[in-house]
C-alpha cells in the first residue's frame, strides 16, 4: 500500500509540476543518447527483430542466451562504427535486414539447439547490419559516442528483457514454447510478406 | 499483491513519461493505419476467416502433434503465397481455392479424417499459398506495408486460436459432435461462397 501511494504521489507531483520544454537536448549533448537509444526501438523494423532475437536466445538454453547478451550490443556497436569509416550499402543494408525477419523466425520455428560459435556469429552479424542501418540516421551534429551508447544500452536490455522474461514463462508451462515457436512463424511470415514488398518496390 | 504491484507499475510508467523527451527522428507513419488495416483483412473477408478458424478445429481435433504444426505452417507458406503474388507468379483458379478450401477443411473436421502428419500438413500448406497469394498483392498498396503485414499476419494466427479453442471442446462427447457440427457448417459456406465465385448464386 505503501509503494502505492507513493508512485501515486510521485505521479501526481509530475504531473502538477510544470516542466520546461526539453525537446531539443541534442542542444545539450547528451541528447544523442536518447537518440540512440529510442531509435530503433521507435520503429517496427527494428524492434520487432530484436524482440525476435530475445525469443530464440531463450530457446537455445542457458549458455547460448547468456553469449546472446554480449554478442548483440557488440555487434550492434561495431555496426555504428562501421558506419563511420566505410561507404554504406543503403540498398543491401535494407535489404539482408529484412531478410533477417525470415532468418530468425524460421530457427525459432525449428526450435533446434545451435553451435555456441555459429549462434554468437549469427548474434553480432544481426548487430552489425542492425546497427550500421540505425547509424544511418546519424546526422552531422550527431556525437556518435553518446549514439553508439545509447543504441547499445537498447539492445542489451531488449535481448536481455526479452530472454529473461522468455526463459522465465518457458519454465512455467509446456505450452509457452509452442507460443514461441508460433511467434517464430508470425515474424518469418511478416519477414516473407515485406520482402516481396521490397521486391516490387525496389 | 499483484494488482497492487500492477498498479504501482503503472502509475510509474504515467510517471516516467511525463518529463519531456527529446525529438527524434522516426516518423513512421500510417502504423496504425497500416496495422488496423491488415488486422481487420482476414476479419472482413468470411471466405478467408471460416477456412483460418477450420485450420484450427482441424488441429485441435488431431491433436498433437497437428494442433500446433498446422496453425504454425499455415502463416509461412500463405506469406511464401503472398511472396509469389508480391513477384508476379501467376497462380491458377486462385478466387476458386480459398472457397475451396474451406470445403475440404470443413469435410476434413466434419467426417474426422485422421490422415498422416505430412499428409494432414501437406495439404493445409496447399491451401495456405492460395489465401497467401489472393490477400498478399494488396500489401504493397498499404500505408505502411509492415505494420500491414503484422496485422495481417496476427489476425489469421489469432483466428487459427480461435478455432484451437473451440476445438478442444473434444474433449467431452458433447464436444466432438458440436465441433463436427461446426466443419459441416464450414464446409456448406464454402460451398456457397464457391457457387457465388462461379456467378451461381449472388455473393
Amino acid at each position: 500500500m505503501r509503494i502505492t501511494g507513493l508512485a501515486a504521489s510521485l505521479t501526481a507531483t509530475l504531473i502538477a509540476t510544470p516542466s520546461p520544454a526539453c525537446a531539443h537536448l541534442v542542444n545539450a549533448r547528451f541528447g544523442d543518447f536518447y537518440g540512440g537509444l529510442l531509435h530503433p526501438l521507435s520503429a517496427l523494423d527494428y524492434a520487432l527483430p530484436w524482440l525476435a532475437l530475445g525469443l530464440l536466445a531463450a530457446l537455445q538454453g542457458g549458455r547460448n542466451g547468456r553469449w546472446m547478451v554480449l554478442a548483440f550490443p557488440v555487434g550492434v556497436a561495431a555496426g555504428v562504427v562501421c558506419s563511420q569509416v566505410l561507404p554504406a550499402p543503403e540498398k543491401l543494408l535494407y535489404g539482408v535486414n529484412l531478410l533477417w525477419f525470415v532468418v530468425i523466425g524460421l530457427l525459432i520455428v525449428l526450435a533446434r539447439r545451435l553451435p555456441a560459435e555459429f549462434f554468437v556469429g549469427l548474434g553480432v552479424t544481426f548487430g552489425i547490419s542492425q546497427g550500421w542501418e540505425n547509424a544511418l540516421a546519424i546526422a552531422g551534429a550527431t556525437n556518435v559516442g553518446l549514439f553508439v551508447a545509447g543504441i547499445t544500452v537498447a539492445s542489451y536490455l531488449t535481448v536481455t528483457l526479452t530472454t529473461a522474461t522468455t526463459v522465465s514463462l518457458l519454465r512455467q508451462a509446456d505450452w509457452v514454447r509452442i507460443a514461441v515457436r508460433a511467434a517464430g512463424s508470425w515474424i518469418a511470415a511478416i519477414g516473407l510478406l515485406v520482402v516481396g514488398v521490397k521486391l516490387v518496390t525496389a | 499483491m499483484a494488482p497492487r504491484f500492477l498498479l504501482s507499475f503503472m502509475l510509474l510508467v504515467l510517471a516516467v513519461s511525463c518529463p519531456g523527451t527529446p525529438a527524434f527522428a522516426h516518423a513512421q507513419e500510417g502504423v496504425a493505419g497500416g496495422f488496423a488495416s491488415g488486422f481487420s483483412h482476414p476479419l472482413t473477408g468470411p471466405d478467408h476467416l471460416i477456412a483460418m478458424v477450420a485450420v484450427g478445429l482441424w488441429g485441435a481435433q488431431l491433436g498433437q502433434p497437428l494442433i500446433w504444426i498446422l496453425p504454425m505452417t499455415f502463416p509461412l507458406v500463405m506469406a511464401f503465397g503472398g511472396l509469389l503474388a508480391l513477384i508476379g507468379v501467376p497462380m491458377p483458379f486462385v478466387a476458386w481455392g480459398v472457397p475451396i478450401s474451406a470445403i475440404v477443411l470443413g469435410l476434413m473436421v466434419a467426417l474426422h479424417v485422421r490422415p498422416p502428419v505430412w499428409l494432414a500438413a501437406l495439404l493445409v500448406a496447399a491451401f495456405a499459398i492460395f489465401h497467401g497469394h489472393a490477400h498478399g498483392g494488396e500489401v504493397p498498396d498499404a500505408v505502411n506495408p509492415l505494420a500491414y503485414s503484422i496485422g495481417f499476419v496476427l489476425a489469421t494466427g489469432l483466428l487459427h486460436l480461435a478455432g484451437i479453442l473451440v476445438g478442444l471442446a473434444v474433449a467431452w462427447p458433447m464436444g466432438v459432435r458440436a465441433v463436427r457440427a461446426c466443419g459441416v457448417v464450414i464446409a456448406v459456406l464454402g460451398g456457397y461462397f464457391l457457387a457465388a465465385q462461379m456467378g451461381m448464386v449472388g455473393a
